[in-house]
Order: structure tokens, then sequence, then C-alpha cells
């Protein structure tokens, strides 16, 4: 297995899997991406995140649900495995943890709510 | 499956060849599924779109490893190595072509990432596709007006008006400089007067301050984080004050980022229009930019179609009341206004009205520099072409032996192919890092900032390696089903030579590449002879030695000021003055002389305010009259007109004649002007524009120059001289110096850059079409080597050699000529008739430019062919 890092474009990736469920097939992601993240993406960005993601472990897929709006083939259906919701927690944890070592000072004018 | 759309048949096929198995279904479903989403769309944007995601799908993970055992593999490998000695084998051909091809490939991205960041203007605003901006086109009586203006109340009115319209704002482009008065002084560069409605119609994003009611007050204003930062050193600046040149204090109510660089207007500061004349209500004078942004889904053609309509209601009463016509009967005497929308989109190329907001770059341009670019790489493709056909023969042995031994063509094609394209790619490398080096320049030069070109949002990365692989496959296609198609028995019999008819093709190509650098230099010589006809062409005034001083600190003893100045050594004259004969038209007003038989020749006129020594100062004759004299009291009414007006007023004996202000307009409460004088006209706007009629009086405003004519060269002691007297007066004010001529040149800054652009891309393409040149001439010569060993033996000397080899070429540069210069012409005729103002096309700069592509053309044959025709006979004949 590579390394465990997850990358901020393969973070987002994992939690719209989650976010997706039964529905998290590249085409569909790359429409959530899009939505919810404001920026566009080419279909092959998110496959070749996804074959990372599967290469470190944390998805896996299976083939399901050919329909005639795809020509008849078939879907790659993503879920998070047990080692991917550990990174995401991790990269959360992370995340909070620095955000609580930002001094005093400067929370003006931040100003959030973790 | 019939409601489904077949996405090109052929990106699949070629997919399932380059992508894994296993990847393959549901890449292709998911491109099928989104190939779907354009169903309602034509097919070619559908194919586009679908185009773009496939190519982002060859990418490492999903492509098919090739075996290390594979035939594909083993090949590839083998005309890789096989492409890599040839090319070491043959350095010196070698690197002509690829320097070459590295040249004409790093020019051209140059020209991609140029015209790719023009076509980005205006694109960043939000929702920019749907704001517009009014354009007016009007005709009254024999004055015609294109302009990007429109009038104060329209933007409300058409608002109210067009439910189709959801906001609109205005702009008017008076530049009272923002100043800070400190220890210190500091000036905003561009300021503007806006109202709210330009706010929300762009959409700014507040770094400070509420954005939403900005500039709804008077003394209200806007500026940009620059300019915070120029004046406060921070962007925390909500509530303080600043003063305007006018006198007048502004307070910050926001601050917005900077406007970006690929914008049609540039400011630092807005100024809150509220109060003044901002709502003076008047449809008949055009004085405002005006922008319009429509609701989602609204066609602007049939929006503009309605404004007509609603012109009687506006425009009617007032027209009635100031000018005593209707609506109808202004239509009637074949007068006109039509007023219609323009995408900001499109402004920056398309838009060149009068009283652009700036000046504007043009569509034209960025087509020559398409054809350039594409210029450039066809010469370097030529290039290669010609050097590998002239070639063939010592190719040939290594065809023949590989057909006997059970090469078909195909392969065959593939080895050259694949040779063309290595020397493509290091080409490319090269190109890629000169790209890189030169940046810095480039963005110096075209006044743009691109950071990274390649990886940048353009993704031009993508099209940089096409278009290397095209021109890897182009250049090489030729080459190689020609070489592929010897006959082994032939070649092998030792009977193949490059007949007449490949040398033929290598000459039309030869002429080809000299008749697009001909063209390139005929265009060259043509644009600096009309720039320096432009700079050295009697204007009317005298823009040399005139020194402007800006006046920006309100003061009010300006006569003191004056007289101050005047005093100082080597200082002719000083007008102060708002109106410097190089800034181009302002606002027109209708005037007319009151005369019998003359009283309905109504003229728009620019009206201009000026002091007694204006016409020293700037060096401008006066034909008839006088100059103002303001010791007499009846000259606050006095006005001298230029040439152009007396003309179009149709008055013959002007002085003394009474020139009235048409309908219900004034000047500081005037309304009836004395002529005392006639000046000569003079250029006061671009040499592309004649002459407009222009009044001038000794109006009371306050002046934004002082405008020094000196008779010494020493500007140094002479500026430090005008700073004491400027500081003596107002300690704190920016003290800014400018001189008239430079003032005058920036004008033409778009030509110059022409010019310059033009003589980088001729110097270009002759270099590269010298290369082949060089490299075909090197090539002859070598061929010829026996047949000039016999020659000299013979008893033919060095100079008899030097003019065969010579003479082959010279005639290919004679049809170049030929074809180049007619090409030339027209393109040349089209590109000056763009000025009012121009040189005639002479034989001369056809003669020049051809003599001049002559020369170059010999001396790069003549290096080689002297070698040829200076060598020993005996060193070329001793193998026979």
């Amino acid at each position: 297995m590579k390394g465990t890092y997850l990358g901020e474009f393969e973070e987002i990736v994992l939690l719209i899997i989650g976010v997706l469920g039964e529905e998290a097939y590249g085409l569909a992601i790359k429409d959530a991406f899009e939505q919810q993240g404001g920026r566009s993406v080419a279909i092959g960005a998110v496959h070749s995140a996804l074959n990372r993601l599967e290469e470190k472990g944390f998805v896996e897929s299976e083939m399901s649900g050919a329909t005639a709006a795809r020509g008849g083939r078939r879907k790659r259906i993503f879920s998070i495995t047990a080692a991917g919701k550990k990174a995401l927690l991790n990269a959360r944890d992370l995340r909070v943890s620095l955000w609580q070592q930002i001094p005093d000072l400067s929370l003006g004018k931040f100003s959030f709510n973790v | 499956m019939s409601d489904y759309r077949e996405p090109p048949i052929w990106i699949d096929r070629l997919l399932g060849l380059i992508l894994r198995e296993e990847l393959l279904e549901e890449i292709l479903g998911d491109l099928f599924e989104y190939y779907q989403r354009y169903n309602d769309k034509a097919r070619a944007i559908a194919n586009f779109y679908y185009f773009y995601h496939v190519l982002h799908f060859l990418r490492p993970f999903a492509i098919k490893s090739f075996g290390q055992n594979s035939n594909t593999y083993t090949m590839l490998k083998f005309n890789l190595t096989i492409a890599w000695r040839n090319l070491l084998n043959q350095r010196f051909y070698a690197s002509l072509n690829i320097l070459g091809l590295a040249i004409g490939i790093s020019g051209a991205i140059f020209i991609a990432l140029f015209i790719l960041d023009e076509l980005s203007f205006d694109q960043h605003f939000k929702n920019s596709d749907r704001i517009y901006r009014v354009a007016s086109e009007i005709q009254y009586g024999d004055n015609y007006f294109h302009m990007a203006l429109s009038p104060d109340p329209m933007a409300e009115a058409f608002k109210n008006e067009f439910p189709e319209i959801e906001k609109s704002g205005r702009l008017r482009n008076i530049d009272p400089r923002i100043i800070k008065r400190d220890d210190e002084s500091v000036v905003l560069d561009r300021s503007f007067f806006a109202d709210q409605g330009f706010l929300d119609v762009f959409q700014f994003e507040p770094i400070a301050g509420n954005i939403s009611n900005a500039l709804t007050e008077p003394g209200q204003l806007v500026i940009t984080e620059t300019a915070a930062l120029k004046l406060f050193n921070s962007t925390d600046v909500i509530g303080k004050v600043v003063e305007s040149a006018y006198g007048s204090s502004y307070k910050i109510s926001a601050v917005i980022p900077d406007v970006p660089d690929n914008s049609h207007f540039h400011f630092e500061a807005l100024l809150s229009m509220e109060g003044d004349e901002s709502r003076n209500g008047v449809w008949i004078s055009n004085n405002y930019y005006t922008y319009f942004s429509l609701v989602e889904g609204v066609d602007y053609k049939t929006l503009e179609a309605k404004f007509e309509s609603v012109f009687p209601k506006y425009v009617g009463p007032q027209l009635k009341r100031m000018v005593g016509l209707s609506y109808e009967e202004m239509l009637e005497q074949n007068s006109y206004m039509n007023y219609y929308l323009q995408p900001i989109t499109s402004i920056h190329l398309n838009s060149n009205l009068d009283l652009e907001v700036e000046s504007n770059a043009s569509m034209n341009n960025i087509y020559i520099f398409g054809a350039v670019g594409m210029f450039l790489i066809i010469i370097a493709a030529i290039n290669f072409m010609n050097i590998a056909t002239a070639r063939a023969n010592t190719r040939a042995k290594e065809v023949g032996v590989k057909k006997v031994l059970g090469s078909i063509k195909g392969q065959l094609v593939n080895q050259f192919l694949i040779e063309s394209l290595l020397q493509a790619f290091i080409a490319g490398v090269i190109a890629v890092a000169i790209v890189y080096t030169l940046l810095p320049a480039f963005n110096q030069f075209t006044d743009k900032s691109i950071v990274d070109p390649f990886l940048g949002t353009s993704s031009l990365w993508l099209y940089t390696f096409i278009g290397i692989v095209i021109i890897g496959l182009l250049a090489g296609i030729y080459p190689a089903f020609y070489l592929s198609s010897f006959r082994p028995i032939n070649i092998l019999k030792g009977s193949v030579t490059t007949g007449k008819q490949k040398s033929r093709f290598r000459n039309v190509l030869v002429v080809f590449q000299f008749s697009i650098s001909l063209v390139l230099i005929i265009g060259t010589i043509v644009v600096y002879q009309q720039l320096n006809f432009i700079q050295n062409k009697n204007l009317g005034f005298d823009r040399n030695q005139v020194i402007l001083l800006e006046n920006n600190s309100g003061n009010q003893s300006l006569e003191s000021l004056k007289s101050e100045l005047l005093s100082l050594p080597s200082v002719q004259s000083v007008s102060a003055t708002s109106y410097i004969p190089a800034g181009g038209a302002r606002s027109d007003s209708p005037f007319f002389i009151d005369e019998e038989d003359i009283r309905d020749n109504i003229v728009s006129l620019q009206f201009w305010s000026a002091d007694e020594q204006y016409f020293e100062t700037f060096g401008m004759e006066l034909l008839e009259g006088r100059s103002f004299d303001p010791t007499r009291k009846s000259d606050s009414i006095a006005v001298v007109l230029n040439e152009t007006a007396v003309k179009r007023l149709g008055v013959t004996d002007p002085i003394g004649k009474t020139l009235k202000i048409f309908g219900e307009f004034s000047f500081n409460g005037l309304n009836e002007f004395k002529i005392i004088g006639v000046v000569k006209d003079f250029n006061y706007a671009t040499l592309k524009e004649e002459v407009r009629p222009l009044g001038l009086w000794m109006g009371p405003y306050s002046p934004d120059y002082f405008a020094l004519r000196t008779s010494s060269t020493d500007y140094l002691s002479l500026i430090d001289n005008i700073e004491e007297v400027w500081k003596s007066f107002d300690a704190y004010a920016p003290f800014n110096i400018q001189f008239l001529d430079q003032k005058f040149d920036a004008q033409y800054r778009a030509e110059l850059k022409l010019g310059k652009i033009f003589t980088l891309f001729a110097v270009l393409a002759i270099f590269i079409a010298c290369l082949g040149l060089f490299g075909l001439s090197a090539y002859t010569a070598e061929q010829r080597r026996k047949e000039l060993g016999i020659r000299k033996v013979l008893g033919a000397t060095s100079g008899n050699l030097m003019l065969v080899l010579v003479g082959n070429f010279t005639k290919l540069l004679m049809v170049s000529i030929l074809i180049a210069v007619p090409l030339a012409w027209y393109a040349m005729t089209n590109w000056l008739n763009g000025f009012a103002y121009r040189i005639s096309l002479g034989i001369g700069v056809f003669i020049l430019g051809s003599l001049l592509a002559l020369l170059i053309a010999w001396i790069t044959v003549s290096f080689q062919s002297f070698k040829a025709a200076r060598s020993n006979p005996s060193e070329n004949l001793k193998y026979e």
C-alpha cells in the first residue's frame, strides 16, 4: 500500500463518496464536487483520484447498474473502507487541533465557529 | 436507445486502444452519460466538451502499460534509437531544424499567450455575460456621433421601463484627483464619478465597508485596495476623509479589490456622483457610461430593438422645449438617435467608439498576430520538409535495404514520423525553456502580468503538446511517404536521384517561406513610415519644449502662481488650462451663429476653456482676430474658433459675430459669445480622426495643468525652479511634471507597439527562413561538388561558380517578390485606411523591402556557396 497521505482533492472526493452513498460513481462525484466545491473538474481528474484512493485502500468498488443512459455500460460504485474512514477522521482532527492553536489575538479577525 | 445520442465512435475506439481494459467500461459509461447532457446543443459543441474530458483521461493511471516484450514497444524503442542516432549523425541539419522549430514554436506560444489574455477581457466580473454597455449613434443635422456615452437619465428610466433590465449603473469620466495632504502628499492615479448602480451591476466584493450603500450619499468615496495602501498603508480606512483636487472632501465608505488588468476600465477611486449635476435629467446630451445587467435569459438584441419606442415619451418633451422640434419632426429632418447595447466582454476588442473609457485594442490586430504566429510555425515546418526531402538520397540506401529485408511501407513511414516527432519534441522543450526565460520581458513589453504561461488557467500545456505533435506529424508526413515510396530495386541499382520534380516541390516551399517573410518585412517598413509620418506631421501646434505642471492642489491663487512661473528664467509663456491638445475630444455642445441664413446651421463644438497665453504657449497660429485679453471686461464672453468650426458654421467674416448655444444649454450661465479670433486647425485627437470643430473661451474653471513654454533645454534646473515656486504656494500639494511631447506619443502607444511586434516577428520569420535556406544551400553545394570541381578545372573562376550557386536561389526569391508585393500592398492599404492622415504607399517601400530580403538571402546562401566555390577541385574530384 502507498502512504496514507490524503490530499485536499482526495479528501473532498472521499467525503463526497460518503455523502452520495449508493450512488457514488465517477460522474456523480464530479457533479457533486462541482456543486458543492464551486469549481469545475475534468471527469478524468475524478477517476484519477478515485484510482489513487483505491490504491491507498481508502475506498473499495464494485461494478453495477447498467442503464441505457450509459450506453448499456455498468457503473463502478465506490464505498469508503475502514481505513478511509480513519484517514478522514485523522485529517479532521489535525485541522481542529491546528485551529485551536491559533492565538486568541487573531481570533477576533477570523471569527469562526468550529 | 433512440433517445440517446452516440458520441463520436472513433474517439471511443481510440480510447479502447489506449486505456486499461478494467477501467474502460466505467470510463466510457461516464463519458456517454456526460455526452447526453449536451443533447439539446449542436453536435459540435457536445463533441467539444466530450473531447475535452476524453483528453483529460490521458493520465498514467488510465493508460495501458505496454509490456516490455510487446512488438509495439520493441519497435517504438528501436525507432527511437534509430531516430536519435540519425539526429546525431546529421548534427548540422538537425540543429538547423530544431533551432528553427524552437524559435517558431516559442514565438507562436507568446502570440497565443497574448491573444488568450486579450480574449479574457472583462470575463472576470460576476455574471459578466449579462452586463452590457450602452453605445450611441446620433445624427444631428450635419453632425454624426458614434460614441460610448449615453444620457444621464437613461440608466434609471430604462430600468423602470424594461423589466428585462435587472440593474443599471453609470460612470462619468471626470478625474478629480484624490489627494491626501500630509508631509508626504499622495495622489491617486485615476478616479471616476460613479453611482450606487455601478457597484450593483459589477458586484464588487468589498474588502471593508458596506458596498450596498457605498455611493448613495454625496461625498462618499470607494477606493481600491492599492489606493487604500497608498493613502493610509492599511485597508482599515472606512470613515477616513480625503480631498479631491477640486477642493471638496470625501469620506471613504468601502474598499474593493483592485480592478484586474484585463478590464476595459481601471480606477483607484470612485466618487459618489450624487449631488452636483448627476440628475440633470437631460436626454439630449451624452456624458455618462451606462451599464445594464440583464435578467437571465434575455436576448439583448430584442431588448435594444425596444429602446426606440420610448424615445418620444422621454426625449420628445425635451426636444420640444429646448430645440422647438417634436421627436417626429426631428426624424423627418434626417436626424436620428440610436442607442444599442455592447456586451462588456466584447468592448476591449470590438469597440473603438469616440470617448471610450480607455483606448481599446482591435480585433484586427488579434487576427494579424494569429496569422503571424501560424506563419512562423509554417516557415519552420517547411524547413524541416525541405531538408528531409533534400537529403533523401542519403537515406535511400537505408530504405532500400530495409525493404529488401521485409519492411513494409507502414513501418518505414512510422520510422520517419518518429524521427520528425523526436525533433519536434526536442524543439518543443527548448521552446518552453525560451518562453519561461523571456516571460518577464514579454510581460513588460505587453503590459501584462502572466505568471505561469502553461499551467495557469488557460491549460496551454495541453494545446502546446497537441500543437507539437501536429507539427511533428505535418512536417514529417511528406518526407515519410516520399522516402518510404522508393522502390528498392531502383535504389540498390543506384538510380534514385532527387529528380527535378522533387526539387520543384522544394522550390515551391522556399518561395512560400520567402513570400511570407517579405510580406512581414514590407509590413514593418510601412508601419514605421506611418509612425514616423505621425510624429513629424505638422499638427498645427508645437509640442516640443512644453512642460505641463499638474494642478492638483485646488489652490485659488491662480493668477499670482501664473505670474511667478512666468518670471522664471527661460519660461516664455504660461497657460492655465484643462485642455491639452493631446488628449482627444471631450464633450460637445450644439452652437449656431446668430445671423440670417445660417441660423439653422447647428454645429456641435468642442468647447474648451483657455487663457490669454494659450495660443502662444502651444505654438498655435491665429489666422484672424486676436487672442484673449483679461483686462477687457467684454472678453469674458469672447470665443476663438478653429478653421473647421468656421467652415462648418458657414460664416464668412466671423470676427464680431455672435455665437449662440442651441437650446437650453449654457456654460457657466452664459449662452451667447462674441467671436474674436480664428485659430489654425490643430490636431488635438489622434491622426486617426479628422480635426473637429472647436471653440475656445476664457472659462472660469479650475485648470488641470499649467503649461509652460520654455526656451531652454536645461530641464533639470528649470524643473527645480518650478518646484520651488509650486511649493511656496502649497507646501503639501504633490508636484507632478509631464512633457507635452511624451503625452502626445502616449496616444500612439498601440501603434508603436504594433510596430515593434511586427519588427520582432519579421526578424524571427526571416531568420527561420534563412536557417532553412542555409541548410538547403549547404546541401546543394555538397551535391554539386563534383560539378563545381569539373567547372573549375575547365577554367571557371570562383566568381563564376558563386553566380551559378546563388543564381538558382535568386530566381526563387524573384518569384516570392512577385507574390508578396501584391499581398503586402493589399494588407497595408487596409491598415492605413484606419488613419485619417496617412502616407501614400509608394513603390519605394516595396523595392526597399525586396532588396532587403534579397540581400539577407544572398548573404545566407553565400556562406556555403563561397566555401564550395573556393574549394580546391582536386579535393572534390579525387574520389572519382
